[in-house]
């Protein structure tokens, strides 16, 4: 006896044919549910509306069955355990998906702030970038703001009358022995400078530092030095 | 349990309901659904399916039912039983089973023709909707109730017949109908079902198994088996069926792996030895088409 799945393809009757070529136009609705009563009265589009609708919301209702409902029947652990994880997975998602929407739609985005002091330790507030009004200004005056600074005193600069007197005596004990010796007074003007105490000649330009007072300006007239806001003309 | 899960089944093979999914449809079967839907089709009026005791012919008209619904178009109704008195009788129930609303207390054969005429015009005409009806077990209907059907068959415009109807009997039919001349002449479709050959026996009896979920390659029937059970059953598909499932049966008590010839044998020699013999003649008319 041949094999019960040896199943040949069964040729078309001639009354099968015919009907086919009758009802070309008239072809059978695939999968079409049974109807009680035997009646199939109504609108076709309708009908099938319906039909699909239901087939589509049938299978839906059995996928979420099969997924979220469905027993396991017997003592299959292992696949109780896989779909307990895939319930665990499903709602981890949804929380996620939540978290994001509920993150981009109620929370208004922050600029995140670039620390310029990248040194900086933990506790201890960052140094706030340059205000525009500082960049600004020609860095003669910044490196000047730098050195009326002093690290031991804390002091930048003072108004009282004692500290000026300071500062005025102290840039003449610095450049007391300095002299222009001559001025090139080119796209760069530079100047040089000779140390009579020491015995030295500096060639310096603006914004140089000699004998720790700060080149401020080079001119026909001379070199101005500053020290802690004293200026002294050097000739 | 079932005794068919021990073979590997998941239903029972060869039970004797009509059921249409265990319908094996040989080419002449075949041959007579899709004329009958052609006769639908064209509106041809009345088509008649002989055939003798076991033949299938209930179980063609449940598949012939499951077809029509797969299709658009169609209203059909099925008669198991027709067997009434008087034409009233019959009309009666005809009305009923059409689901036709009496408005009369007390209809008269006369009221009950004309709602079934307006009933049919209504359908067939302005619904555009083909009415079938089928009746089983034709061969139980009298001299009353084919007159009333004649009168049915009346009903029609200048190209088509309003009612579809199919009367399935059996073989005693066909001299009854011959003593009507005014009704035989209407007959367009005239189709008798046969026994099976071996070799449809063969595939019947794979169908049947496969349909109930058998998947292994071995055989359940030798070959010498089911040419024993053809023998005995002489291709009529409900004997055959029959003694398949008393040999299944048999197959699981004595914990068996195939049906042999030895075990049909014994199987039919039982019968034999108790009576039961096949009773009814085996009529073998050829009808003229």
């Amino acid at each position: 006896m041949r094999s019960v799945m040896a199943d040949l393809p069964r040729k078309d009757t001639a009354e099968e044919q015919l009907l086919r070529l009758i009802e070309g136009a008239q072809p059978p609705k695939p999968d079409a549910p049974p109807a009680s009563g035997g009646s199939s009265s109504g609108p076709s589009w309708r009908n099938r509306l319906l039909q699909e609708w239901s087939a589509a919301s049938s299978h839906a209702r059995m996928r979420w069955h099969a997924l979220f409902r469905a027993r396991p029947r017997g003592g299959d652990t292992v696949l109780r355990q896989l779909r307990l994880a895939g319930r665990f997975v499903w709602v981890a998602l949804a929380g996620l998906g939540i978290y994001i929407a509920v993150t981009v739609a109620l929370v208004p985005a922050r600029r995140p702030q670039v620390a310029f002091d990248t040194g900086r330790r933990p506790g201890r507030e960052a140094v706030k970038p340059p205000s525009p009004d500082t960049l600004m200004k020609p860095m003669a005056d910044y490196l000047s703001s730098v050195l009326q600074r002093n690290p031991f005193t804390g002091n930048s600069g003072g108004t009282a009358a004692a500290p000026v007197q300071r500062a005025r005596e102290r840039l003449k004990e610095l450049v007391g022995s300095l002299v222009v010796v001559g001025i090139d007074r080119g796209a760069t003007p530079e100047a040089l400078i000779e140390d009579k105490a020491q015995g030295r000649t500096y060639f310096v330009k603006v914004g140089d530092v000699v004998n720790g007072a700060f080149v401020k300006e080079i001119s026909s007239r001379g070199v101005i030095v500053e020290y802690e806001g004293e200026e002294e003309l050097l000739q | 349990m079932s005794y068919y899960r021990l073979l590997g089944l998941n239903r029972e093979p060869f039970s004797t309901s009509p059921d249409p999914a265990f319908f094996y449809q040989s080419e002449p079967h075949r041959a007579i659904l899709a004329n009958l839907l052609i006769e639908f089709r064209l509106k041809r009026g009345l088509s008649v399916v002989l055939g003798d005791v076991g033949t299938g012919k209930t179980t063609l008209a449940r598949k012939l039912i499951q077809m029509l619904k797969e299709r658009e178009g169609f209203l059909f109704h099925i008669v198991l039983d027709p067997t009434y008195p008087s034409e009233d009788l019959f009309f009666s129930s005809l009305i009923r089973t059409l689901g036709i609303g009496v408005a009369a207390a007390s209809p008269t054969l006369i009221d009950y023709r004309e709602l079934l005429e307006q009933y049919l015009f209504h359908k067939s005409i302005a619904d555009g909707q083909t009415v079938v009806l089928l009746i089983d077990e034709a061969h139980k209907l009298n001299a009353l109730s084919l007159e009333a059907l004649r009168i049915l068959l009346n009903y029609e415009t200048n190209d088509a017949k309003l009612l579809q109807l199919v009367l399935l009997g059996q073989l005693e039919l066909l001299p009854v109908m011959r003593g009507m001349p005014n009704l035989a002449d209407r007959i367009s479709l005239k189709c008798q079902l046969k026994p099976l050959d071996v070799g449809e026996t063969h595939e019947m009896i794979r169908f049947r198994l496969r349909e109930a979920g058998y998947r292994s390659p071995a055989p359940l029937f030798l070959d010498e088996a089911v040419g024993t059970i053809h023998e005995f059953g002489e291709g009529y598909p409900r004997r055959m069926a029959m003694l398949c499932h008393r040999a299944l049966r048999e197959l699981v008590m004595r914990r068996g792996r195939v049906v042999d010839r030895t075990l049909v044998d014994a199987l039919v020699q039982a019968d034999r030895e108790a009576g039961w013999e096949p009773s009814h003649p085996l009529q073998k008319h050829v009808c003229a088409a």
